[in-house]
């Protein structure tokens, strides 16, 4: 019987996660259905039933749980296909959303792009000009009203925005998470003229301090909100047209999960799910592997992906820019760099290799896949070394030409820079490795942390095949998960219910006193009340609900905040500055400045029941079964062709250990471990690399 | 043209000649290796950058990012540097360069000292640029050099915010820092540190700046060494210069690319702080073959007042003007300065000797240079075949600082530039309109803070914060629109304010190939208004569509007082109105050849008025957009009206029709006839004289014929010329009353195919 089932509908791929109630996992993938995302959604699950041998609306009836990670709101935005929608602001600040404190004409750009002036450009507005509407009405820092509304402006303006036949509005006034009571008015004058219209509130949405993000986030929302809401409803009631009974849930941007319903009240925070289910994945992992510190590398087609779980716990940020807007927003903390199987090598004037950021992609792909690719990539290179294998390339299923590879790195590499192919691949090796080693370094070091109190946990396409080539200076442990490919969808029902209450009420307090407790605790309380009411309504039962208190500050105007654990208003300080030291060195604390508390939030989880991973498939500690045979291949560390042992990764049981220098296939990618490094299988089916002893 | 500079010997850069045997002989090590380091030092600055973000307090650091830092060789060359403010890749090397002078022997630099330095006659752009630079020793030998410099929000002097308006010498500019040794051998010296902490106003935030750059040169000094202790030692000094040879090469090469001639362009500084009187810029740039001189001989001499920069400045700027236009996709290093030459004898306004007062530099002369260089090289790239695209108006030709100190509303010592004044006014280009939320050409990532942190921090309340309609220069392509913003203090009895920029009374973001200016900046104070009470009674006018201000000064009542560019300090009271608006960019061709479509896009998108459609770019709108045969109608009318009104040129063409050698910018031509390259229009009329302004008529725009919400000083003119033969308009410009047409492309026909 099925126990719960984790869908991740991605850009290319449809993946689907079925668990059993004994914790085995079958996975299944197919082609995502761009114009009806959630038929392709069907079609795996039908998959899923002919596989277990049952009639499908059987089979979703006994299903208790169906976690969904969706690529819906991230499509609707990127492709502008969201709703017509206006923008109520203060009067005198409506060009807020285009001045975007001058961040948007530079976002997104690399560093190296950064110096080319003709790169820099705006995002296509999501609400034109015109449909952005200030009314008078101003609130001070205080939360005092200057101006007070005048609702004939409002209801002016809603009905302007009904001539122009808007499906949403949006609503953000300065100051209004102090002070609320305009937007709130402003709402119902909009609802009053616009019944039909889907709105949003900026003091709902975010209600944090700076107006810019605070705004372009509640635009998003209302951007995507009567999109998303009809696709929570379709996605309910077509899973109930069959039979389906399980309680549903969808993936956030910060790995928590949420009902339909809620979905689509707050859709922006399903716009960045993408990266956080493997995060969540590994979270879930991490637990069960006793790995309190992980660093997630997932490295795809086009892009490698960094994470960070401390202490048990996955970093997150509360900002980011998404299409060049910024947002605040919870999210996994995922550090992206242009690097991937797919990043193109080429030799720049002046006679040097570099690799990306430009990506061959999966149309035409690799030179090796035939398609039409003339450049050489890093897939290209990995199967010049003999690290992939041209046949067994995804299982078999696609077939990729050598030649090709070795033609491609010939002409764009290897004769400008008068060179053998071998060694042209080898430098194209060299250069990504080392810059994933400098990117893992980064993003531990930024955030504080010292990267070898963590283990690596390596997935996507080219992630396995890569990671042991660099990482183990950095740390003493690679795993790479048993799900590998299909990481994500794991992630879709390993989390629990996750939502964020939060405001932002400055408090500037002196270095000599504490801040006023009973107002701490009023703001607090009041949160986790709102927490619990939304956890209720999610139908999260009282005694699986849990909450945690933060706080984000910093010493008075320095512009930067951090997120500190709230225990108590008398431990704050301290806890702040261990925080703070811990980031940016002891030297860097100052003696004298008081301090600022900013944001106040309540993170609140409703537990859900979490099926233990099961054992693995595969039986035997015997890897002799599972030799395929040895090929010569590059080994990074010798720095030399020598032969590796190649095993099929599908018959490796628990306990079975490898002798690097060897290289494992699966169907969705392929482990490299080179010489002097060894190869173990857990009981769950993960692989766990290190120094061979 | 050419006689004056080539004679010229004062060479403040170069002279520079590239060897051609040594830039194309193959890298000194293998090609994988130097991409991994090169990588891996530019991993180094992001790092300094990042240790010095986090550390800072200041507004100007956190939110402008008004900093540099880099890594340079042991005689002070710029290996690579942080993606930050343009202009400090110029001065920290000549910073290096005065450290080792007066510090090699006595007091000795050694393994782990620092050095500050913030006296401009000794490298910083202006004395609040504190440099802080490290020796990095491996095995006792130096191998590099870390170095960071910011703005601070105080050093001193006689004004609060330490741009001191009414300084003479830079001694009564504040605290003036030659080369001195503040960290030895890895200690901080105490007493050095408050020394420069007794001098600042703002204590608190110096010192959590020199916190940071303490701490920046220590992680860019761990980093580097730990590089040298996987690489070695030979490795990594190898890459280190062989980044500069792979950029220099890149740059000539691109060079080489470029038409061979001399483009000249000058730009006009209003008010030195005790006079409203205008200083001139005037680089002439002379493009042979792999080499890039700017002869700044024919500036004004320097000022008595603050806005004079030195040699740091010059270099900074003509750096910063040069690499984002033409050093896209190449690393931004030494190399680059390896093919430039800079010209200027001593004592100019953009050279000045000591003691002259330099602490507006910045923002002022440096500003001025920025704008010039971009101007003249957008004239040789619109000649190339290469990269015509790239050529650009001016962008944002002012940084209108607004400086508010005082307490603030929670009772702490409180002072910051108003950074908004970075938005708005991009240059447009040969392609496109220059884009809205640009400005500050030599910031990388330019960042501005939200109303809601400013007022959180700052005694304020803002009125508004807006584009204004109409406001970019006209043109094919028009100029990005300005910006500005009204506030009046709050919850505080009073603040002191300072105004200080230039571009009040002279147009400083110029158009290029007959595109307008961008609009002045203007500075209101309205003393003793009603503002509180018609806000409480929600009577407070803003009417957006008005070019002129959204404020109705009648109603806020009170006494309105039109202030110059320079203010000594102002005290404000809650109550009292402070509006200013910010230049607009420079518009790009002639706007009666603008895209209707686009002029009609601009109406309904507010970016101009509909009127303004009609007057400036001849198109009449409908319900549909535009109508196609009453703007026809309406554009030949104009182009006809401008001729007549415009003093037809004493020289004839010479009728002589030559083969199109390259376009110059979307209306002219330059041509070759059987002695040489003349200019034509597009619609093949021929100017014969060696300066083609000679052979174009010539309207000057002044009085009722000034374009709106332009102010042109007394000793200036807008002038503008046109095609004698179809009324194009061919080039915007300022001139000096009286000085003639200046001759600004001459493409060298010897060496020019």
């Amino acid at each position: 019987m099925a126990s719960a089932i984790g869908i991740d509908i991605g850009g290319t791929f449809t993946d689907t996660v079925v668990m059993e109630g004994d914790g085995a996992i079958h996975t299944y993938k197919s082609p995502t259905t761009p114009h009806d995302l959630i038929e392709g959604l069907i079609a795996n699950l039908v998959l899923a039933a002919e596989n277990a041998g049952r009639d499908v609306d059987e089979f979703l009836g006994q299903v208790g749980r169906v976690g969904h990670g969706t690529t819906a709101a991230t499509n609707a935005f990127i492709e502008r296909r969201g709703a017509t929608v206006g923008l109520l602001t203060t009067r005198g600040f409506e060009d807020t959303i285009f001045q975007q404190r001058m961040l948007g004409m530079t976002a997104g750009l690399t560093r190296d792009e950064v110096t080319d002036y003709a790169l820099r450009a705006v995002p296509e507005p999501l609400c034109p000009p015109w449909r952005v509407l200030g009314v008078r009405e101003r609130v001070d820092w205080r939360g005092g009203v200057v101006t007070p509304l005048v609702e004939d402006d409002v209801r002016a303006a809603a009905r302007a925005l009904g001539a122009e036949q808007v499906e949403a509005v949006a609503i953000c006034f300065l100051w209004s998470f102090k002070n609320p009571e305009h937007e709130q008015r402003a709402a119902e004058i909009v609802a009053e003229e616009l019944p039909d219209a889907y709105v949003s509130l900026s003091h709902q949405v975010a209600p944090r301090l700076g107006e810019y993000e605070r705004m372009a986030t509640t635009l998003v929302n209302a951007y995507l909100g009567p999109g998303i809401a009809r696709y929570a409803d379709t996605l309910e009631s077509r899973l109930e047209e069959r039979g389906c009974r399980a309680r549903i849930l969808l993936l956030d941007s910060a790995g928590g999960m949420m009902s339909p319903a809620e979905a689509g009240k707050q859709p922006v925070r399903l716009l960045v799910s993408g990266p956080s289910g493997g995060l969540t994945a590994s979270e879930r992992l991490g637990a069960t592997l006793g790995h309190q510190n992980v660093i997630t590398f997932d490295m795809g087609g086009t892009s490698a992906d960094v994470g960070l779980i401390v202490d048990g716990v996955p970093l997150r940020r509360q900002e980011t820019e998404v299409g060049k807007l910024h947002l605040l927003l919870s999210m996994a903390d995922i550090t992206a760099i242009g690097a991937g199987g797919g990043s193109i090598a080429r030799v720049e004037e002046g006679g040097y290799l570099r690799v990306g950021p430009e990506s061959a992609g999966a149309d035409p792909g690799p030179a090796c896949y035939g398609h039409g690719g003339e450049y050489p990539t890093v897939t290209d290179a990995d199967l010049v070394l003999g690290i992939i294998d041209a046949d067994r390339f995804l299982g078999g299923r696609l077939k990729i030409d050598r030649r090709a590879a070795e033609r491609a790195l010939a002409a764009h590499v290897a004769r400008p820079l008068g060179m053998s192919v071998a060694d042209a691949a080898v430098g194209v090796k060299r250069i990504v490795d080392s810059r994933m080693a400098d990117l893992l370094r980064t993003v531990t070091l930024e955030r504080g942390h010292d990267p070898r109190a963590f283990v690596l946990y390596a997935f996507g396409g080219a992630g396995p095949t890569h990671a042991a080539s660099f990482a183990l200076d950095l740390v003493d442990t690679i795993v790479v998960p048993a799900t590998q490919s299909v990481h994500s969808a794991l992630g879709a029902i390993a989390s629990d219910v996750h939502l964020v209450r939060e405001r932002s009420e400055p408090m500037r307090v002196r270095r000599t006193e504490l801040p006023d407790a009973s107002r701490v605790l009023e703001i607090f309380d009041e949160l986790e009340r709102q927490a619990d009411s939304a956890l209720a309504e999610q139908s999260v039962e009282p005694n699986d609900r849990s909450f945690e208190r933060w706080v984000e500050m910093r010493y008075a105007r320095q512009s930067k905040e951090l997120r500190v654990p709230f225990r108590s208003s008398e431990g704050l300080y301290d806890d702040f500055e261990r925080l703070y030291a811990r980031r940016f060195g002891s030297e860097a604390v100052p003696s004298a400045i008081g301090y600022e508390l900013v944001t106040f939030s309540v993170e609140a989880r409703g537990h859900l029941a979490r099926p233990e991973l099961g054992i693995a498939r595969a039986i035997g500690s015997d890897s002799t079964p599972a030799l395929r045979g040895t090929r010569s291949a590059y080994d990074p560390l010798e720095q030399r062709f020598v032969p590796h042992d190649i095993f099929d990764g599908e018959a490796l049981g628990p306990g079975a250990r490898v002798e690097g220098p060897a290289i494992i296939e699966f169907p969705g990618t392929t482990v490299a471990v080179p010489g002097r490094q060894a190869a173990a299988v857990d009981r769950l089916g993960n692989i766990t690399i290190g120094l061979a002893a | 043209m050419t006689s004056t500079q080539t004679e010229s010997t004062h060479f403040v850069h170069g002279p520079s000649r590239g060897d051609w045997d040594e830039l194309t002989r193959d890298l000194a090590i293998d090609p994988v290796t130097f991409e991994v380091l090169r990588h891996k030092l530019e991993a180094i600055n992001e790092e300094q950058g990042l240790a010095l973000k986090a550390v800072s307090a200041s507004p100007v650091v956190s939110q402008a990012s008004d900093f540099g830092n880099g890594l340079y060789l042991p005689d002070g060359e710029l290996v690579s540097m942080g993606p930050e403010i343009v202009f400090h890749a110029g001065c920290m090397p000549i910073v290096i360069r005065n450290v080792i002078a007066d510090c090699t022997e006595n007091p000795g630099i050694y393994e782990g000292d620092m050095f500050a330095v913030n006296d401009p006659y000794k490298g910083a752009i202006h004395h609040p640029d504190l440099c802080l630079v490290a020796p990095i020793h491996h095995e006792g030998e130096q191998i590099a050099w870390a170095g960071v410099a910011s703005h601070q929000v105080d050093m001193g002097g006689m004004t609060v915010g330490s741009l001191c308006v009414l300084a003479k010498e830079k001694q009564q500019e504040g605290l003036m820092l030659p080369p001195i040794k503040l960290v030895e051998k890895g200690v901080v010296r105490e007493d050095v540190w408050r020394l420069i902490l007794n001098m600042t106003r703002q204590p608190e935030m110096v010192g959590l700046d020199m916190k940071g750059f303490v701490a920046s040169n220590v992680i860019a000094r761990r980093r580097l060494l730990a590089l040298v202790d996987e690489y070695g030692v030979e490795t990594v000094t190898t890459v280190m210069r062989e980044l500069i040879r792979y950029s220099e090469r890149r740059f000539r090469e691109r060079l080489l690319s470029l038409p061979d001639g001399e483009f000249r362009s000058q730009g006009f500084l209003d008010h030195d702080g005790h006079e409203n009187r205008i200083y001139r810029t005037d680089a002439r740039l002379t493009k042979d073959a792999d080499t890039i001189r700017v002869d700044f001989s024919e500036s004004s001499p320097q000022a008595s007042g603050f806005v004079n920069c030195t040699t740091a400045g010059l270099v900074g700027a003509v750096f910063g003007g040069i690499a984002p236009l033409l050093c896209h996709g190449i690393p931004w290093n030494q190399g680059i300065f390896n093919a430039l030459e800079i010209v200027a004898p001593e004592g100019l306004v953009c050279n000045a000797t000591s003691p002259a007062p330099t602490s507006s530099a910045t923002i002022a002369e440096a500003w001025m240079i920025v704008n010039t260089v971009v101007h003249a090289i957008s004239k040789l790239v619109a000649a190339s075949e290469s990269m015509p695209e790239r050529a650009q108006a001016v962008t944002h030709g002012t940084f209108d600082s607004l400086h508010i100190g005082d307490r603030n509303q929670h009772g702490e010592p409180f002072g910051t530039h108003l950074m908004e004044a970075q938005l708005g006014g991009g240059g447009a280009t040969a392609i496109a309109d220059g884009l809205d939320q640009s400005g500050g050409f030599p910031s990388l990532r330019p960042r501005i803070p939200n109303v809601e942190s400013s007022e959180m921090h700052g005694p304020l309340l803002y009125l508004y914060r807006s584009f204004f309609p109409s406001s970019g220069g006209d043109g094919r392509y028009r100029g990005g629109r300005a910006a500005g913003v009204a506030l009046t203090p709050y919850g505080v009895e009073r603040l002191r304010c300072v105004f200080n920029t230039h571009g009040v009374e002279s147009p400083v973001s110029l158009g290029l190939f007959g595109g307008l200016p961008g609009v002045t900046n203007r500075h209101t104070l309205v003393r003793g208004t009603h503002v509180f009470e018609l806000m409480g009674e929600a009577r407070l006018t803003l009417a957006f569509d008005s070019p002129a201000s959204p404020l109705d000064f009648e109603e806020l009542g009170g006494e309105v007082v039109a202030l110059p560019a320079k203010t000594d300090e102002l005290e404000v009271r809650p109550g009292d109105v402070l509006e200013y608006r910010w230049a607009g960019g420079g518009g790009f061709g002639d706007p009666l050849v603008r895209d209707p479509e686009l002029v009609a896009r601009d109406v309904g998108w507010g970016a101009i008025s509909e009127s303004h459609a009609e007057m400036a770019y001849g198109v009449v709108l409908d319900a549909d957009g535009h109508d196609p045969r009453a703007t026809d109608e309406l554009r030949s009318t104009l182009r006809r009206a401008r001729l007549e009104s415009a003093q037809m040129p004493t020289a004839r063409p010479s009728g002589r029709r030559g083969e199109p050698v390259t376009a110059l910018g979307p209306s002219l031509r330059i041509e070759r006839d059987e002695e040489r390259l003349h200019l034509a229009c597009v619609c093949g009329h021929s100017f014969a004289d060696v300066n083609w302004k000679l052979g174009a008529a010539r309207v000057s725009l002044y009085g009722s014929r000034t374009p709106p919400q332009i102010v042109v000083h007394e000793e200036l003119e807008l002038v503008q010329y046109l095609c004698p033969a179809c009324g194009t308009l061919l080039a915007t410009e300022v001139e000096e009353r009286g000085a003639g047409p200046l001759h600004d492309v001459a493409v060298n026909w010897e060496t020019t195919s």
